[in-house]
Order: C-alpha cells, then structure tokens, then sequence
C-alpha cells in the first residue's frame, strides 16, 4: 500500500481533525470527506436516539416519584415541564455526537468496516443490517445481482397474460427459450446458496417480484448468525415497505451445509444438515413428477456467492487488511475438505465450493446457475468444472457493459459472473 | 450659478447618465397588451378552433390518449374564440341596429348601453385569447431539478448558494412541494454553510413551471461575513431548471419517455460512459471498498455527471442518469429553440432571451431590497424572499406574467411574419 503524502494529510486535517484518522483506511481525500459525511450524521442519528431514550426514562421516573396518573399518549393535555422540553428535543442537534463521532473515527482508524459501524448497507433499494460474524455485501454483489436478474428475466420469460401490458417487449425480443418456463405453472424456484446477510436472495425478490406471479426462493448458510441477520433482513425490508408483501412468504432462509452429504453427515464435526437433507423440507422444491434415479427435488436457478479466497490470496496482501481482521474468515476462505466424495481430485482449494455446486446442479434439475468469482482465472476453471460435470452447459462469464477502465490486465483481477446456462435438449 | 462653488462634471455625467438609463429600461420593458388583436393572432386562432373540432369528431370515432391531450390544449382557444365571435358578432348588430334609420328611438338608447357594455368585454377576452394561444412549455407539467453552483466570488458565492438552497426549500415547504435535497457538494473545507455544487428534486408534477423563471445567474451584493474592510462584494449564483423525467415506461402523459429511440429526448445508452470510481487490483471479497461514486460522461456533447452522495453505487447511478436525463433534455429544447431567440431578440430587445448566462435577479443587502431583471420588479423586503416568503412568489409571479407578455409578443411576430 503506497505511503499517504504528508501533504494530503496536512490538507485532510485543515479540513477537519478526524479526517486524517478516516484516511489511513480510505486513502483518498474524497472518500475519507464522504466517510465522514455518513459518519456524522450516524453520531447524530444516535445522539438523538439517546436523548429521546434518556426523556423517556425521565418522564417515566417523573411520574413514577410523583405518583400522578399518567397521561395516556394521545392526550392533549401539556404533561409538566414537557412542553419546551420536547420541542428543544426535536430541535436542536443533540450534544455528545461530537465524542460519538470521534469513537467511530477512531474505531474506522483502526479497520473496522464501515458498514460494522453504521450497521447497514445499501443494497439496490434495499438496506441490508449488517453485524460482526457476517460477511457485508460488496458493491460486486449488487451489479451481479442486477445482472443475474436480467439473465434469469431472458432465460425465464415471465408468463404474459397476466402482465402483457408491461412485460412484453422482454418476453417477444428474447426467444431463447422455446420450452414454457413454469411446467405446471408452480412457482420460479431459486437456490442462494451461501447467502450470509440474504442479500442476493431479497434483492433478486425485489426485482423479479413484479414480473413473476410466484416465487420461492431459499437462501442456505452453515452459519447461525448469518441465518438470524438475513431473517432479521427479510422482515426489516418488508417492514420498510421496501420488499413486496409477498416477501415473507416467497423466501426462507434455513441453516444448512452446502459441502457436506448426507452420506458424510455421520463424519462431518458439526451438527448442520447437509443441503440435501435440507431441499427436501420445502414443499416448493419437490418435483411432482421425479425420475428414477432423481434426487426428487427440481430447482430452477442456483446462484451463489461462496467463499472464493484462496489460503495463499488471504494471506499475501492481495485481501485487505480490514477484510481479512475484521470479517469473518469463513465467509471468505473455504474450509479444507478431508474426504474427496463431494469434489473431484485435483480441485482447488478455492473452488471447492464451485465443484460441489456444478456437480449438485443437474441433479435438481437446475437450468441455470450463476456464480460470483474472485477474478477472471478462477473464472474460467469454473467454466471447464461445467465441462466435466453431466449435462450440455453453455457457460460464460458476464461482461459488464461498462467499466473497461483500467486494461485488460487490471480487468482480469477484479470479481466476474460466471452465467451457465444447461442446453436444453 | 448653482450655489456650489464647483461640480465635477464627471459626476453630473454620471448621474445624468442613470437617469437616462432607467428610463430607457423602464420603456423597454412595458409590452403593449391592448385590446386589439392582430389579424394574424386572429387567423392562428382560427386554425387552431378548427384543428379541434376536426380532432373532436375524430375523438368521436376512436379513443387515442394523444388526441385527447391534443384537444385538452386546444379546449381553451376553442371556446374563447367562440366567446371572441359572439361578442364581435352582437357587436355589429347592435351596430347595424343603430345605423338602421327605421329603428325607435327606446331600442336605440338599449342598443348604445348594450354596445358600450360589449366593447368593455373585449380587451378581456382578448387577453385571455392571448394567453390561450401560447403553447404549453413541453415539460410544463413535469416535477423538475433545480441545480445550484456558485459562479464569480469564490468564498463568499458559495455562501451565498447555500442561502439560495435554503430559500428555495422554504419556499418548496410553503408550497406543498416535497422537496429534496440529491446532490450536496460543499467545497474545500468542511464548512457546512458553503456549496460548491446541489441538486434539489421538487418532485411535484407541474413543478418545472413554477419554478422555471427561476433559471439563470443570481447576482448579491453585499458585506460578506468573509470579508474584513466592509466592503460590498458582487457575486454570482448559477441557478438552473431541469425537467425531471419518471423513470420509465408508462408515457400516456408528459413528453415520449428515454426508452423510445424516436423520441427526441433519446438517450442511446451506448452514448454515455460510466465510470466506476474504484481503485484498481482485486475485488469482490477481498476489499470492502466504501467508494460509491459514479461519473456519466455523455459522449457526444461532453456533459459529465458525478454522484457520490449515497453510499449504494446503484442509487448514485439512477440519480446521475436522472441528472444526466435531465441536462440533455433541456439542452435539446433550447437547441430546437435556438432559431426563435433571433425573433425574439428582434421583437424585445435584448432582456428576451432568459438563458442560464444571462444576469435575472440582483438581491441587494445594503438596499435590503430584490430586483428582477426581467420584470423590472422590486421587492423592498429581502429577508421575506430569503426565507422562501411572500415577496419571493410576488418576485416569481411577476417574471411569469412577464413571460407570458413576452410569449404574446414573439407569437405575434412570428406570425406576421409568416404572413408576409
């Protein structure tokens, strides 16, 4: 990481005391003001939250000590000494945010996220919650998302009659596929696997929601807290009226472990069903019409934003230092798996989780499968994984139609999208 | 000879030279708003009456949202044209009545009365005619963007922006319009009360009209807080009004949507770069970059948006298009007006043209007093328009009428030209 110029630091601090300290995480003037900008106006949103809190208490106590009857809420009658008193709390700035600030300015010096910080992340039009233990959604997630839904609105048209009005310009310009996308008209079934906060499975909601009548999409994690945070997610964004009403009916999130098989559930350490045992659980996902042979489940997309980083890439400076103190290893480096059933040999470590996934795809029937890489190399062994795995799949990595800058070079280090869509047939 | 030993005459020059200045302004601001209405106003009218009876019984046959709105523009023109007719009509019978040797002489004295009353009705209707025939603003009915940047002054223009902003929020509040605030770029430093660049959403519908007098530069003079000799300063204050599009589809009112390639305001997505600012190396898990800025460069004309207000990229994105959306946009109407501001410069002078470099308003501390440049109008209370107040929609009022007189004048000579 180059050294911070003495000038810029001396500049940043003329601007105001804390911004040096924000810059020894941020780098640039620019982003270390914004920081600052959202930082302040949390210390504030806190201070008053405070104030109320502690007028509350006080009131409370008031009447507690006086022993008077308290005036229900929507009485209009003025309670004692309150009147000037709440009009100055809604007012004026609350005190003490300046030394909340400073505790965030000192806490953000030092690594922490950001997003740990405030507590949220944008995420579309949605707010994720964010916690310590769970990994926070990336601005790559959030572009990937909206690209997984645009591919999964071409490759699925959305049944016309119902929305002919508003949907069929998609539908006629996009004959991809010549099959009806809903058999028995049953509901869009969608896998997140790995989800975390939940965040590709609420925004994905959020997006298809409007133009599919049904919808059922299950997020998967081994991690309880990441479990808990994308509950907590789905009924805060619902609450928001940021999600459709249908939200808490079309999504579930469950504990499970991706990698382990029910075969291997006997060994494995922990006591988290394994994903088979878990698709079963969901009316949704059983195949009304099963083959011989089948796992008796149909799901129609996977997506999936697994842990990718690589033992080495953790280490040798290629993940930043807040990520890899601050965020939760599992989230990001795959665990080293003892028996080979789940994965072929001569997988990478990092790609464990692909392996498993593609070759787990055709076996529930998924016509769809969309992955979140760490760079375009990963990328690519994961379009040879599809190779080898049963099933005609044309996969590719999606390509942003913008933000070319920086070189082919600087191109193929950045995260990617790998579509893979099976042949039909 | 004057009870003073001496006068400079440079001064006498000076002051002399106001004098005859104020007037001059003063005359050239006065449009003639009679009672006559040029034949070629009048022939105009007419087509138009009939472009609406035609599109009514067509209406008749087939529903279509675009004749419908047609017509609703035209209803005005239709009916005070007919109110025009009927009134010039009884006019001259009750004249040919009074010429008519063979009538008595009680009919007569009614007929005089009756005649008298009717010519008082004309100045007004034709006035209103006037008004009816001024097409509408084509994005009259839309909410709008109101950008605000500092121009000449340095410091104290970004004070004075930020007091701008503030004046139009109250005056936005007062209003009943839902007002807010997308973009806010306060300068170097960390000052709070100094803007190098906002952008206000008024997202009620028919904003853009109200606040459209509004475009231009705002001039202040006054003592800055910056500065230490009390001197009076001059600076200036960019204000420009922006159309505000909804974001897609659904076009059965307002101008055709972004979407549509034949539309005129068209954006060809591939027409614009956006950059993402991001620092190079790997990404996705293994950074937790907090920069969410965006920037739109629009190729063909080099207009650049930036947006790092929210911290979601995708929300910066959607408001630097809708920024974006909306500059194009205006600078299209403009370009498709270029060839009227010739007109109109020949029919008014050369306070006609109300464009984003031309000195509007000059608010005056010292005076404590507001002027508009267009209407020649005075409000002596500033710290009533400051605050969003009364004297500010008296100011907005006034510029309105303005340009609706002005409006009237160009159609006239637009259509004698035609004419001729």
């Amino acid at each position: 990481m180059p050294r911070l110029a003495n000038s810029t630091i001396l500049k940043a601090y003329r601007q105001s005391p804390l911004l040096p300290l924000l810059l020894r995480e941020c780098r640039t003037l620019d982003s270390a003001r914004n920081e600052l900008r959202w930082l302040r106006q949390h210390a504030i949103d806190i201070a008053q939250e405070r104030r109320e809190r502690d007028y509350e208490a006080h009131v409370a106590q008031h009447y507690a000590s006086h022993s008077e009857p308290r005036p229900s809420p929507d009485d209009p009658a003025p309670t004692p000494s309150s009147p000037h008193r709440t009009r100055r709390i809604a007012r004026a700035r609350p005190t003490g945010w300046r030394r909340t600030l400073r505790t965030l300015c000192h806490a953000r010096s030092r690594g922490t996220p950001l997003q740990y910080l405030l507590g949220d992340q944008p995420f579309g039009d949605l707010t994720i919650l964010c916690r310590k233990g769970v990994l926070i959604p990336r601005n790559d997630t959030e572009s990937f998302t909206y690209a997984a839904a645009e591919q999964i609105l071409t490759r699925f048209p959305p049944p016309s009659p119902s929305n002919a009005v508003d949907k069929s310009p998609i539908a006629t310009a996009t004959p991809t596929t010549p099959t009806p996308a809903h058999p028995n008209n049953g509901p869009l079934r969608i896998l997140d696997l790995c989800t975390g906060t939940g965040c590709i499975a609420l925004l994905l909601h959020d997006l298809l929601a409007p133009s599919y009548p049904s919808l059922k999409i299950l997020g998967v994690d081994i991690n309880p807290l990441a479990i808990q945070l994308s509950r907590r997610n789905l009924h805060h964004n619902t609450a928001l009226g940021w999600l459709s009403t249908r939200a808490p009916a079309e999504l579930e999130f469950r504990l499970g472990d991706v990698l382990s098989t029910p075969s291997s559930f006997s060994g494995s350490a922990h006591n988290i069903a394994a994903l088979e045992t878990i698709l079963p659980q969901i009316p949704e996902f059983l195949d009304p019409t099963p083959l011989q042979g089948d796992s008796g489940v149909k799901v129609d997309i996977i997506i999936s934003n697994p842990p990718y980083i690589s033992r080495e890439a953790f280490v040798d400076g290629t993940t930043e230092r807040s990520v890899r103190v601050f965020e939760p290893v599992g989230a990001l480096v795959p665990p080293e798996l003892a028996d080979s059933e789940v994965v072929a040999v001569g997988c990478r470590g990092e790609d464990v989780f692909y392996a498993r996934i593609a070759g787990m795809a055709g076996r529930v029937g998924a016509r769809m499968v969309l992955f979140e890489c760490g760079d375009y190399g990963q990328g690519e062994r994961v379009m040879e994984l599809f190779r080898q795995v049963e099933g005609r799949w044309e996969v590719r990595i999606w390509e942003d139609a913008m933000g070319t800058e920086g070189g082919e070079a600087g191109r193929r280090e950045r995260a990617c999208l790998v579509v893979a869509k099976r042949a039909e047939g | 000879m004057l009870g003073i030993p001496w006068v400079c005459s440079r001064c006498l020059w000076r002051s002399a030279g106001t004098s005859f200045n104020r007037r001059v302004l003063v005359h050239s601001r006065t449009f003639k708003t009679g009672s006559d209405l040029s034949p070629a106003l009048l022939t105009r009218a007419r087509s138009l009456a009939v472009e609406h009876a035609a599109l009514t019984t067509q209406l008749a046959d087939t529903f279509d949202a675009k004749v419908a709105r047609r017509i609703g523009e035209l209803a005005q023109v239709a009916t005070t044209l007919r109110e025009w007719d009927s009134t010039t009509e009884s006019i001259s019978e009750l004249q040919a009545l009074l010429e008519d040797p063979t009538t008595e002489a009680e009919l007569k004295s009614l007929a005089v009365e009756d005649l008298e009353s009717s010519k008082l009705l004309l100045p007004g209707i034709a006035q209103s005619l006037k008004k009816a025939l001024i097409p509408r603003h084509p994005f009259a009915e839309l909410p709008c963007l109101l950008e605000i940047r500092p121009g000449a002054g340095g410091d104290e223009a970004g004070l004075f922006a930020f007091e701008l902003m503030k004046m139009y929020m109250a005056f936005c509040s007062r209003r009943g319009f839902r007002c807010t605030i997308i973009k806010k770029e306060g300068g170097e430093g960390s000052a709070e009360d100094r803007l190098s660049e906002a952008v206000l959403e008024i997202e009620t519908e028919g904003a853009y009209d109200t606040m459209r007098t509004e475009s231009g530069v705002h001039r202040v003079q006054r003592v800055p807080a910056t500065e230490a000799k009390g001197r009076t300063h001059t600076s200036a204050v960019s204000v420009m009004v922006l159309p505000s599009f909804p974001e897609t589809g659904s076009d059965t009112h307002g101008p055709p949507g972004f979407d549509d390639p034949s539309s005129d305001y068209y954006i060809d997505p591939q027409e614009v770069r956006t950059e993402k600012m991001r620092a190079s190396g790997a990404g996705g898990q293994h950074v937790n970059k907090t920069e969410s800025a965006i920037r739109l460069t629009h190729l063909p004309t080099g207009i650049v948006v930036s947006m790092q207000d929210s911290r979601s990229q995708h929300s910066n994105r959607k408001k630097a298009w809708q920024v974006l959306r909306a500059k194009l946009a205006e600078q299209r109407r403009e370009a498709r007006e270029q060839e009227l501001v010739a007109l109109r410069r020949g029919a008014m002078g050369g306070v006609a043209r109300m464009g984003r470099g031309d000195k509007i308003r000059t608010y005056n501390y010292g005076q404590s007093r507001c002027t508009d440049h267009r209407s020649g109008f005075t409000v002596h209370n500033l710290d009533d328009v400051l605050a969003g107040g009364q004297g500010l929609e008296s100011v907005m009022d006034s510029v309105q009428r303005w340009l609706g007189d002005s409006e009237v004048a160009v159609m006239a000579a637009e259509a004698s030209v035609k004419q001729a």
